[in-house]
Protein backbone atom coordinates (compact mmCIF):
# COMPACT_ATOMS: atom_id res chain seq x y z
CA UNK A 1 0.00 0.00 0.00
CA UNK A 2 1.15 3.63 -1.08
CA UNK A 3 -0.14 6.74 -0.38
CA UNK A 4 -0.30 9.05 -3.81
CA UNK A 5 -2.32 12.28 -4.56
CA UNK A 6 -4.09 9.96 -7.17
CA UNK A 7 -5.27 8.04 -4.10
CA UNK A 8 -6.55 11.30 -2.65
CA UNK A 9 -8.46 12.53 -5.94
CA UNK A 10 -10.03 9.11 -6.17
CA UNK A 11 -11.54 9.47 -2.08
CA UNK A 12 -12.12 13.20 -3.12
CA UNK A 13 -14.22 12.12 -6.12
CA UNK A 14 -15.99 9.18 -4.95
CA UNK A 15 -17.42 11.40 -2.10
CA UNK A 16 -18.00 13.60 -4.52
CA UNK A 17 -20.20 11.24 -6.66
CA UNK A 18 -22.24 9.61 -3.44
CA UNK A 19 -23.10 13.38 -2.43
CA UNK A 20 -24.64 13.60 -5.73
CA UNK A 21 -26.21 10.28 -5.78
CA UNK A 22 -27.89 10.80 -2.62
CA UNK A 23 -28.95 14.09 -3.41
CA UNK A 24 -30.50 13.20 -6.68
CA UNK A 25 -32.22 10.09 -5.10
CA UNK A 26 -33.86 12.60 -2.12
CA UNK A 27 -35.02 14.99 -4.01
CA UNK A 28 -35.20 13.92 -7.58
CA UNK A 29 -35.90 10.14 -8.00
CA UNK A 30 -37.20 10.02 -4.12
CA UNK A 31 -36.00 6.00 -4.09
CA UNK A 32 -35.76 6.52 -0.49
CA UNK A 33 -39.29 4.79 -0.50
CA UNK A 34 -37.93 1.16 -1.50
CA UNK A 35 -36.80 -1.53 0.67
CA UNK A 36 -34.20 -1.97 -1.67
CA UNK A 37 -32.93 1.01 -0.80
CA UNK A 38 -31.20 -1.23 2.13
CA UNK A 39 -28.79 -2.67 -0.30
CA UNK A 40 -27.88 0.76 -1.76
CA UNK A 41 -27.08 1.80 2.03
CA UNK A 42 -24.88 -1.54 2.66
CA UNK A 43 -22.91 -0.62 -0.72
CA UNK A 44 -22.18 3.13 0.13
CA UNK A 45 -21.16 1.68 3.72
CA UNK A 46 -18.60 0.26 2.29
CA UNK A 47 -17.54 2.48 -0.14
CA UNK A 48 -17.34 4.91 2.92
CA UNK A 49 -14.76 2.50 4.44
CA UNK A 50 -12.92 2.44 1.48
CA UNK A 51 -12.72 6.22 1.99
CA UNK A 52 -11.02 5.96 4.94
CA UNK A 53 -7.82 4.70 4.11
CA UNK A 54 -6.37 6.87 0.87
CA UNK A 55 -4.23 4.58 -0.22
CA UNK A 56 -3.12 2.42 -3.46
CA UNK A 57 -3.11 -0.77 -3.12
CA UNK A 58 -1.11 -3.59 -5.29
CA UNK A 59 -3.62 -4.54 -7.79
CA UNK A 60 -4.91 -0.83 -8.48
CA UNK A 61 -4.69 0.02 -12.02
CA UNK A 62 -2.89 3.46 -12.72
CA UNK A 63 -4.87 5.83 -15.10
CA UNK A 64 -1.90 8.01 -16.43
CA UNK A 65 -2.50 11.73 -16.93
CA UNK A 66 -0.52 14.02 -18.51
CA UNK A 67 -1.54 17.34 -18.66
CA UNK A 68 -3.59 17.94 -15.03
CA UNK A 69 -1.73 15.85 -12.69
CA UNK A 70 1.86 16.45 -13.74
CA UNK A 71 2.19 20.21 -12.76
CA UNK A 72 0.61 19.67 -9.40
CA UNK A 73 2.50 16.46 -9.13
CA UNK A 74 5.74 18.46 -9.67
CA UNK A 75 4.82 21.59 -7.30
CA UNK A 76 3.76 18.73 -4.49
CA UNK A 77 6.96 17.07 -4.71
CA UNK A 78 9.25 19.96 -5.12
CA UNK A 79 11.75 20.40 -1.78
CA UNK A 80 10.65 22.97 0.73
CA UNK A 81 13.86 26.10 0.40
CA UNK A 82 16.97 24.21 0.78
CA UNK A 83 15.17 21.74 2.94
CA UNK A 84 14.98 18.01 1.75
CA UNK A 85 11.45 17.86 2.66
CA UNK A 86 8.55 17.90 -0.06
CA UNK A 87 5.67 19.55 -0.06
CA UNK A 88 3.68 16.51 -0.48
CA UNK A 89 5.09 14.62 3.35
CA UNK A 90 4.38 18.07 5.08
CA UNK A 91 0.75 18.26 3.99
CA UNK A 92 0.34 14.15 4.20
CA UNK A 93 1.45 14.95 7.91
CA UNK A 94 -0.68 17.60 8.89
CA UNK A 95 -3.53 15.95 6.86
CA UNK A 96 -2.75 12.82 9.57
CA UNK A 97 -2.64 14.95 11.93
CA UNK A 98 -5.78 16.07 11.62
CA UNK A 99 -7.45 13.33 10.75
CA UNK A 100 -6.60 11.98 13.99
CA UNK A 101 -7.49 14.56 16.04
CA UNK A 102 -10.56 14.84 14.51
CA UNK A 103 -11.47 10.74 15.76
CA UNK A 104 -10.16 11.83 19.03
CA UNK A 105 -11.94 14.44 19.21
CA UNK A 106 -15.04 12.38 17.84
CA UNK A 107 -14.13 9.65 20.58
CA UNK A 108 -13.76 12.03 23.44
CA UNK A 109 -17.03 13.84 22.40
CA UNK A 110 -18.83 10.77 22.41
CA UNK A 111 -17.57 9.48 25.45
CA UNK A 112 -18.42 12.79 27.64
CA UNK A 113 -21.88 12.80 26.60
CA UNK A 114 -22.22 9.06 27.87
CA UNK A 115 -20.76 10.60 31.11
CA UNK A 116 -23.35 13.69 31.60
CA UNK A 117 -26.29 10.88 30.48
CA UNK A 118 -25.36 8.61 33.37
CA UNK A 119 -27.07 9.50 36.17
CA UNK A 120 -30.09 9.46 34.37
CA UNK A 121 -30.45 5.60 33.61
CA UNK A 122 -33.04 3.79 34.34
CA UNK A 123 -32.71 1.29 36.54
CA UNK A 124 -36.03 -0.05 37.09
CA UNK A 125 -38.00 0.17 33.75
CA UNK A 126 -41.04 -1.71 35.73
CA UNK A 127 -41.40 1.82 36.98
CA UNK A 128 -42.38 3.03 33.27
CA UNK A 129 -44.79 0.08 32.29
CA UNK A 130 -46.31 1.58 29.47
CA UNK A 131 -42.30 2.04 28.21
CA UNK A 132 -41.60 -1.34 29.23
CA UNK A 133 -44.63 -3.12 27.63
CA UNK A 134 -43.15 -1.18 23.76
CA UNK A 135 -39.32 -2.35 24.70
CA UNK A 136 -40.35 -6.17 25.79
CA UNK A 137 -43.04 -6.27 23.22
CA UNK A 138 -40.12 -5.86 20.51
CA UNK A 139 -37.71 -7.74 22.34
CA UNK A 140 -35.58 -5.04 23.34
CA UNK A 141 -36.39 -4.91 27.19
CA UNK A 142 -32.87 -5.36 27.36
CA UNK A 143 -31.54 -1.91 26.09
CA UNK A 144 -30.48 0.59 28.52
CA UNK A 145 -32.91 3.39 29.22
CA UNK A 146 -32.16 6.99 30.06
CA UNK A 147 -34.81 9.03 30.68
CA UNK A 148 -33.58 12.75 30.95
CA UNK A 149 -35.21 16.30 32.12
CA UNK A 150 -34.60 18.29 28.99
CA UNK A 151 -35.86 18.76 25.94
CA UNK A 152 -33.82 16.15 23.84
CA UNK A 153 -34.83 14.51 20.87
CA UNK A 154 -35.68 10.59 21.48
CA UNK A 155 -32.68 8.97 20.40
CA UNK A 156 -30.61 5.47 20.16
CA UNK A 157 -27.02 6.51 21.26
CA UNK A 158 -24.06 4.56 20.46
CA UNK A 159 -22.69 1.66 18.69
CA UNK A 160 -20.78 -0.94 20.54
CA UNK A 161 -22.90 -0.61 23.82
CA UNK A 162 -26.30 1.05 22.03
CA UNK A 163 -28.77 2.79 24.91
CA UNK A 164 -32.11 4.60 24.19
CA UNK A 165 -32.57 8.03 25.40
CA UNK A 166 -35.73 9.50 26.24
CA UNK A 167 -36.92 13.42 27.24
CA UNK A 168 -39.02 13.46 30.51
CA UNK A 169 -42.35 14.36 28.40
CA UNK A 170 -45.45 12.99 28.77
CA UNK A 171 -46.19 11.16 25.39
CA UNK A 172 -49.44 9.36 25.12
CA UNK A 173 -49.62 5.69 24.23
CA UNK A 174 -49.95 5.81 20.96
CA UNK A 175 -46.87 8.33 20.85
CA UNK A 176 -44.59 6.18 22.92
CA UNK A 177 -45.50 3.61 20.88
CA UNK A 178 -43.99 5.27 17.30
CA UNK A 179 -41.88 6.78 19.34
CA UNK A 180 -40.48 3.54 20.68
CA UNK A 181 -41.03 1.74 16.73
CA UNK A 182 -38.49 4.70 14.82
CA UNK A 183 -35.62 4.13 17.63
CA UNK A 184 -35.97 0.64 17.60
CA UNK A 185 -36.04 0.43 13.87
CA UNK A 186 -33.11 2.00 13.92
CA UNK A 187 -31.55 -0.31 16.56
CA UNK A 188 -32.48 -3.31 14.48
CA UNK A 189 -31.26 -2.00 10.77
CA UNK A 190 -27.51 -0.93 12.37
CA UNK A 191 -28.28 1.98 11.20
CA UNK A 192 -25.35 3.65 13.12
CA UNK A 193 -22.90 1.56 11.72
CA UNK A 194 -23.27 3.72 8.38
CA UNK A 195 -23.30 6.69 10.75
CA UNK A 196 -19.95 5.69 12.14
CA UNK A 197 -18.38 5.38 8.93
CA UNK A 198 -19.69 8.36 7.35
CA UNK A 199 -18.32 10.17 10.79
CA UNK A 200 -15.09 8.68 9.93
CA UNK A 201 -14.94 9.40 6.63
CA UNK A 202 -15.69 12.91 7.72
CA UNK A 203 -12.65 12.98 9.85
CA UNK A 204 -10.35 11.71 7.49
CA UNK A 205 -11.87 14.38 4.86
CA UNK A 206 -11.74 17.40 6.62
CA UNK A 207 -10.91 19.85 3.71
CA UNK A 208 -13.64 18.21 1.23
CA UNK A 209 -17.06 20.26 1.60
CA UNK A 210 -19.03 17.43 0.04
CA UNK A 211 -18.32 15.20 2.91
CA UNK A 212 -20.25 17.61 5.20
CA UNK A 213 -22.99 17.94 2.89
CA UNK A 214 -23.01 14.00 2.55
CA UNK A 215 -23.06 13.84 6.16
CA UNK A 216 -26.40 16.27 6.34
CA UNK A 217 -27.69 14.58 3.28
CA UNK A 218 -27.28 10.62 4.50
CA UNK A 219 -28.94 11.76 7.86
CA UNK A 220 -31.69 12.67 6.36
CA UNK A 221 -32.03 9.56 3.96
CA UNK A 222 -32.15 7.33 7.42
CA UNK A 223 -34.98 9.53 9.00
CA UNK A 224 -36.77 9.30 5.36
CA UNK A 225 -36.11 5.50 5.16
CA UNK A 226 -36.81 4.54 8.97
CA UNK A 227 -40.60 6.48 8.40
CA UNK A 228 -41.05 5.09 5.48
CA UNK A 229 -40.66 1.37 6.92
CA UNK A 230 -42.60 1.86 10.03
CA UNK A 231 -45.36 3.33 8.29
CA UNK A 232 -45.37 1.06 4.86
CA UNK A 233 -48.72 -0.96 6.64
CA UNK A 234 -50.32 2.37 8.21
CA UNK A 235 -53.32 4.01 7.18
CA UNK A 236 -53.67 7.69 6.44
CA UNK A 237 -54.75 8.66 9.53
CA UNK A 238 -52.17 6.80 11.57
CA UNK A 239 -49.52 8.24 9.16
CA UNK A 240 -50.66 11.67 10.14
CA UNK A 241 -50.95 10.60 14.03
CA UNK A 242 -47.14 9.99 13.08
CA UNK A 243 -46.44 13.32 11.74
CA UNK A 244 -48.24 14.83 14.97
CA UNK A 245 -45.65 12.68 17.14
CA UNK A 246 -42.82 13.71 15.30
CA UNK A 247 -43.67 17.72 15.33
CA UNK A 248 -44.66 17.43 18.72
CA UNK A 249 -40.94 16.24 19.11
CA UNK A 250 -39.96 19.05 17.48
CA UNK A 251 -42.20 21.60 18.78
CA UNK A 252 -40.49 20.88 22.68
CA UNK A 253 -36.56 21.73 20.99
CA UNK A 254 -37.53 24.75 18.74
CA UNK A 255 -35.62 27.69 18.51
CA UNK A 256 -37.01 30.82 19.49
CA UNK A 257 -36.06 33.00 16.12
CA UNK A 258 -35.81 32.08 12.50
CA UNK A 259 -32.50 30.41 11.78
CA UNK A 260 -32.80 29.07 8.46
CA UNK A 261 -32.47 30.64 4.77
CA UNK A 262 -32.13 28.71 1.93
CA UNK A 263 -32.98 28.78 -1.81
CA UNK A 264 -36.36 27.42 -2.88
CA UNK A 265 -35.43 24.98 -6.04
CA UNK A 266 -37.79 21.55 -6.08
CA UNK A 267 -37.47 20.30 -2.34
CA UNK A 268 -33.96 22.14 -1.55
CA UNK A 269 -34.03 24.31 0.75
CA UNK A 270 -36.89 23.09 3.07
CA UNK A 271 -35.71 21.74 6.49
CA UNK A 272 -35.39 18.00 7.41
CA UNK A 273 -38.63 18.12 8.93
CA UNK A 274 -40.38 19.67 5.94
CA UNK A 275 -38.84 16.85 4.10
CA UNK A 276 -39.91 14.50 6.42
CA UNK A 277 -43.55 15.64 6.18
CA UNK A 278 -43.87 16.10 2.53
CA UNK A 279 -42.86 12.55 2.50
CA UNK A 280 -45.13 10.90 4.82
CA UNK A 281 -48.26 13.21 4.08
CA UNK A 282 -47.99 13.94 0.15
CA UNK A 283 -49.16 11.90 -2.37
CA UNK A 284 -46.17 12.67 -5.15
CA UNK A 285 -43.91 10.69 -2.78
CA UNK A 286 -45.86 7.34 -2.29
CA UNK A 287 -43.78 4.16 -3.52
CA UNK A 288 -44.62 3.62 -7.52
CA UNK A 289 -44.36 -0.16 -8.99
CA UNK A 290 -42.32 -1.66 -11.55
CA UNK A 291 -38.91 0.06 -10.23
CA UNK A 292 -36.84 -3.05 -9.99
CA UNK A 293 -35.11 -2.57 -13.06
CA UNK A 294 -34.36 0.96 -11.72
CA UNK A 295 -33.26 -0.31 -8.45
CA UNK A 296 -31.02 -3.32 -10.12
CA UNK A 297 -29.76 -0.26 -11.88
CA UNK A 298 -28.33 1.59 -9.07
CA UNK A 299 -26.93 -2.12 -7.32
CA UNK A 300 -24.65 -2.08 -10.17
CA UNK A 301 -23.93 1.79 -10.30
CA UNK A 302 -23.38 1.17 -6.52
CA UNK A 303 -21.29 -1.90 -6.72
CA UNK A 304 -18.87 -0.01 -9.98
CA UNK A 305 -18.40 2.78 -7.65
CA UNK A 306 -17.22 0.62 -4.88
CA UNK A 307 -14.43 -1.40 -7.27
CA UNK A 308 -13.48 1.53 -9.14
CA UNK A 309 -12.41 3.87 -5.96
CA UNK A 310 -10.62 0.41 -5.11
CA UNK A 311 -9.12 -0.41 -8.19
CA UNK A 312 -8.81 2.85 -10.23
CA UNK A 313 -6.32 5.29 -9.64
CA UNK A 314 -5.38 8.61 -11.32
CA UNK A 315 -1.52 9.76 -11.37
CA UNK A 316 0.69 12.30 -13.09
CA UNK A 317 2.84 10.77 -15.85
CA UNK A 318 6.22 11.62 -16.19
CA UNK A 319 6.69 10.89 -19.42
CA UNK A 320 6.07 13.88 -21.61
CA UNK A 321 4.20 13.85 -25.13
CA UNK A 322 6.86 15.16 -27.11
CA UNK A 323 9.66 12.82 -25.16
CA UNK A 324 7.06 10.38 -25.87
CA UNK A 325 7.26 11.36 -29.70
CA UNK A 326 11.11 11.33 -29.90
CA UNK A 327 12.04 8.27 -28.33
CA UNK A 328 12.51 4.18 -30.01
CA UNK A 329 12.08 1.21 -28.81
CA UNK A 330 14.88 -1.31 -29.97
CA UNK A 331 13.46 -4.59 -30.37
CA UNK A 332 14.40 -7.88 -32.47
CA UNK A 333 11.56 -6.62 -34.37
CA UNK A 334 11.89 -3.48 -35.79
CA UNK A 335 16.15 -3.10 -35.19
CA UNK A 336 19.17 -5.22 -36.45
CA UNK A 337 22.55 -5.22 -36.88
CA UNK A 338 25.51 -5.40 -39.65
CA UNK A 339 28.48 -6.65 -38.83
CA UNK A 340 30.94 -5.25 -41.03
CA UNK A 341 35.00 -5.51 -41.18
CA UNK A 342 35.71 -4.02 -37.84
CA UNK A 343 32.50 -2.97 -36.51
CA UNK A 344 28.96 -3.13 -35.61
CA UNK A 345 26.26 -1.20 -37.66
CA UNK A 346 22.75 -0.88 -35.77
CA UNK A 347 19.75 -0.13 -37.40
CA UNK A 348 16.02 1.06 -36.59
CA UNK A 349 12.77 0.62 -38.40
CA UNK A 350 15.45 0.12 -41.71
CA UNK A 351 17.27 3.69 -40.13
CA UNK A 352 21.42 3.47 -39.21
CA UNK A 353 21.40 4.54 -36.00
CA UNK A 354 25.34 4.49 -34.84
CA UNK A 355 28.08 1.99 -34.65
CA UNK A 356 29.48 -0.11 -31.88
CA UNK A 357 32.92 -1.26 -31.47
CA UNK A 358 31.13 -4.65 -29.91
CA UNK A 359 27.31 -5.93 -29.50
CA UNK A 360 26.74 -5.52 -25.76
CA UNK A 361 24.62 -7.71 -23.82
CA UNK A 362 21.50 -5.44 -24.38
CA UNK A 363 21.43 -6.23 -28.00
CA UNK A 364 22.17 -9.83 -27.76
CA UNK A 365 19.08 -10.86 -28.96
CA UNK A 366 19.03 -8.37 -32.34
CA UNK A 367 19.67 -10.44 -35.61
CA UNK A 368 23.00 -9.60 -36.79
CA UNK A 369 24.10 -9.94 -40.57
CA UNK A 370 27.00 -9.84 -42.91
CA UNK A 371 27.67 -6.62 -44.90
CA UNK A 372 27.64 -8.78 -47.74
CA UNK A 373 24.45 -10.24 -47.47
CA UNK A 374 23.29 -6.49 -47.06
CA UNK A 375 24.16 -5.29 -50.57
CA UNK B 1 -16.49 24.38 41.75
CA UNK B 2 -16.96 20.79 40.60
CA UNK B 3 -17.71 20.35 36.73
CA UNK B 4 -16.40 17.32 34.91
CA UNK B 5 -18.78 14.19 34.32
CA UNK B 6 -17.89 11.57 36.72
CA UNK B 7 -16.97 7.62 35.91
CA UNK B 8 -19.57 5.32 36.90
CA UNK B 9 -17.80 3.83 39.48
CA UNK B 10 -17.21 7.43 40.64
CA UNK B 11 -21.38 8.08 40.30
CA UNK B 12 -22.14 4.72 42.46
CA UNK B 13 -19.56 6.66 45.58
CA UNK B 14 -21.45 9.97 45.11
CA UNK B 15 -24.59 7.85 45.51
CA UNK B 16 -23.51 6.52 48.82
CA UNK B 17 -22.64 9.79 49.83
CA UNK B 18 -25.71 11.87 48.59
CA UNK B 19 -27.85 8.58 50.22
CA UNK B 20 -25.85 9.26 53.82
CA UNK B 21 -27.01 11.85 56.60
CA UNK B 22 -23.40 12.07 57.44
CA UNK B 23 -20.16 11.30 56.02
CA UNK B 24 -18.58 7.80 55.11
CA UNK B 25 -15.32 6.29 55.51
CA UNK B 26 -14.02 3.76 52.12
CA UNK B 27 -15.18 0.62 53.86
CA UNK B 28 -18.24 2.21 54.74
CA UNK B 29 -19.01 2.86 51.37
CA UNK B 30 -17.84 -0.58 50.30
CA UNK B 31 -20.63 -1.81 52.50
CA UNK B 32 -23.08 -0.03 50.90
CA UNK B 33 -23.23 -1.22 47.39
CA UNK B 34 -22.31 -4.87 47.07
CA UNK B 35 -20.47 -3.84 43.40
CA UNK B 36 -17.80 -1.80 44.79
CA UNK B 37 -14.15 -2.96 45.69
CA UNK B 38 -11.95 -1.55 48.23
CA UNK B 39 -9.37 -0.49 46.02
CA UNK B 40 -11.66 1.18 43.62
CA UNK B 41 -14.01 3.09 46.35
CA UNK B 42 -10.45 4.23 47.57
CA UNK B 43 -8.80 5.59 43.85
CA UNK B 44 -12.75 6.92 42.86
CA UNK B 45 -12.54 9.22 46.08
CA UNK B 46 -8.93 10.17 45.65
CA UNK B 47 -10.00 11.25 42.55
CA UNK B 48 -13.10 12.87 43.75
CA UNK B 49 -11.31 14.99 46.09
CA UNK B 50 -9.28 16.41 43.39
CA UNK B 51 -12.49 17.00 40.97
CA UNK B 52 -13.59 19.39 43.87
CA UNK B 53 -16.53 17.10 44.29
CA UNK B 54 -15.92 15.46 48.06
CA UNK B 55 -14.26 16.97 50.80
CA UNK B 56 -12.04 14.64 53.78
CA UNK B 57 -14.88 15.20 56.60
CA UNK B 58 -14.05 14.14 60.35
CA UNK B 59 -11.74 11.31 61.07
CA UNK B 60 -13.55 8.51 62.83
CA UNK B 61 -12.95 5.34 64.31
CA UNK B 62 -13.64 2.82 61.74
CA UNK B 63 -13.53 -0.73 63.84
CA UNK B 64 -10.02 -0.55 65.62
CA UNK B 65 -8.42 1.68 62.62
CA UNK B 66 -8.66 5.82 62.32
CA UNK B 67 -10.30 6.58 59.27
CA UNK B 68 -10.88 9.49 57.41
CA UNK B 69 -14.89 10.23 56.54
CA UNK B 70 -15.62 11.99 53.23
CA UNK B 71 -18.67 14.37 52.72
CA UNK B 72 -19.95 15.60 49.07
CA UNK B 73 -19.27 19.18 48.24
CA UNK B 74 -21.55 19.21 45.96
CA UNK B 75 -25.46 18.03 46.07
CA UNK B 76 -27.15 15.18 43.52
CA UNK B 77 -29.42 18.12 42.84
CA UNK B 78 -26.77 20.37 41.79
CA UNK B 79 -25.05 17.19 40.07
CA UNK B 80 -28.11 16.42 38.03
CA UNK B 81 -28.45 20.03 36.73
CA UNK B 82 -24.98 20.23 35.62
CA UNK B 83 -25.59 17.30 33.63
CA UNK B 84 -28.38 18.27 32.13
CA UNK B 85 -27.02 21.46 31.27
CA UNK B 86 -23.82 19.87 29.88
CA UNK B 87 -26.19 17.78 27.56
CA UNK B 88 -28.47 20.37 26.24
CA UNK B 89 -25.24 21.97 24.66
CA UNK B 90 -24.55 18.55 22.54
CA UNK B 91 -26.16 18.19 18.70
CA UNK B 92 -26.97 15.08 17.95
CA UNK B 93 -25.18 15.30 14.59
CA UNK B 94 -21.76 15.60 16.39
CA UNK B 95 -22.50 12.92 18.30
CA UNK B 96 -22.97 8.71 17.20
CA UNK B 97 -26.71 8.73 17.83
CA UNK B 98 -29.64 8.64 15.48
CA UNK B 99 -32.49 10.85 16.90
CA UNK B 100 -36.31 11.41 15.78
CA UNK B 101 -35.80 15.06 15.48
CA UNK B 102 -32.01 15.82 14.36
CA UNK B 103 -32.34 19.53 14.14
CA UNK B 104 -33.90 22.10 15.73
CA UNK B 105 -36.97 24.23 13.89
CA UNK B 106 -38.50 27.57 14.03
CA UNK B 107 -41.95 28.41 14.94
CA UNK B 108 -43.33 29.61 11.71
CA UNK B 109 -42.34 25.98 10.57
CA UNK B 110 -43.86 24.22 12.90
CA UNK B 111 -47.02 26.56 12.98
CA UNK B 112 -47.16 25.92 9.13
CA UNK B 113 -46.47 22.08 9.27
CA UNK B 114 -49.23 21.64 12.15
CA UNK B 115 -51.67 23.19 9.94
CA UNK B 116 -51.03 20.90 6.92
CA UNK B 117 -51.15 17.89 9.27
CA UNK B 118 -54.73 19.42 10.91
CA UNK B 119 -56.53 20.10 7.67
CA UNK B 120 -55.40 16.91 6.19
CA UNK B 121 -56.79 14.72 9.00
CA UNK B 122 -59.66 16.94 8.91
CA UNK B 123 -60.06 15.84 5.14
CA UNK B 124 -59.35 11.50 6.24
CA UNK B 125 -61.63 12.12 8.68
CA UNK B 126 -64.74 13.63 6.43
CA UNK B 127 -63.83 10.94 3.69
CA UNK B 128 -64.59 8.05 6.52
Amino acid sequence: MEVSLGSFITCFLTVLFLTVYVFVTIYVKKDVLYDGMKIVFLLISIILVRMLVPFNFSFTITIPSYTVLPPIDRFLFSFIGGTGIELAQVLFGIWLVVTMAQILRMILRQRKFRSYLRPFRVKDLTRYPRLYQVLRENDVADLPVYIVPINISPAIVGVFRPVFVLPRQEFSDRELYYICQHEIRHYRNHDLWLKLFIDLVLCAQWFNPAAYFLNKQLTLVFELSNDQGILASCSELQRMEYTECILKVAESRQKNTSYYVGLSFVDIGKSDLEMRTNYIVSEKYRPKKGRFLSMAAQYVLMAAVLVASFMIVPEGSSMQQEVEETTLGITPENSYIVKSESEYLLFVDGNYMFSLLYIPEEFAELPVYEEEDMR
Amino acid sequence: MATRALSQRQLEVMEALWNSESGMTASEIVRSNDELQINTVQASLRSLVRKKYIKVGEIVYSGTVLSRSYVPLISKEEYLEMSCQALAKFSSSSLLMASLINEENDRETLNELEKMIAQRKKELEKGE
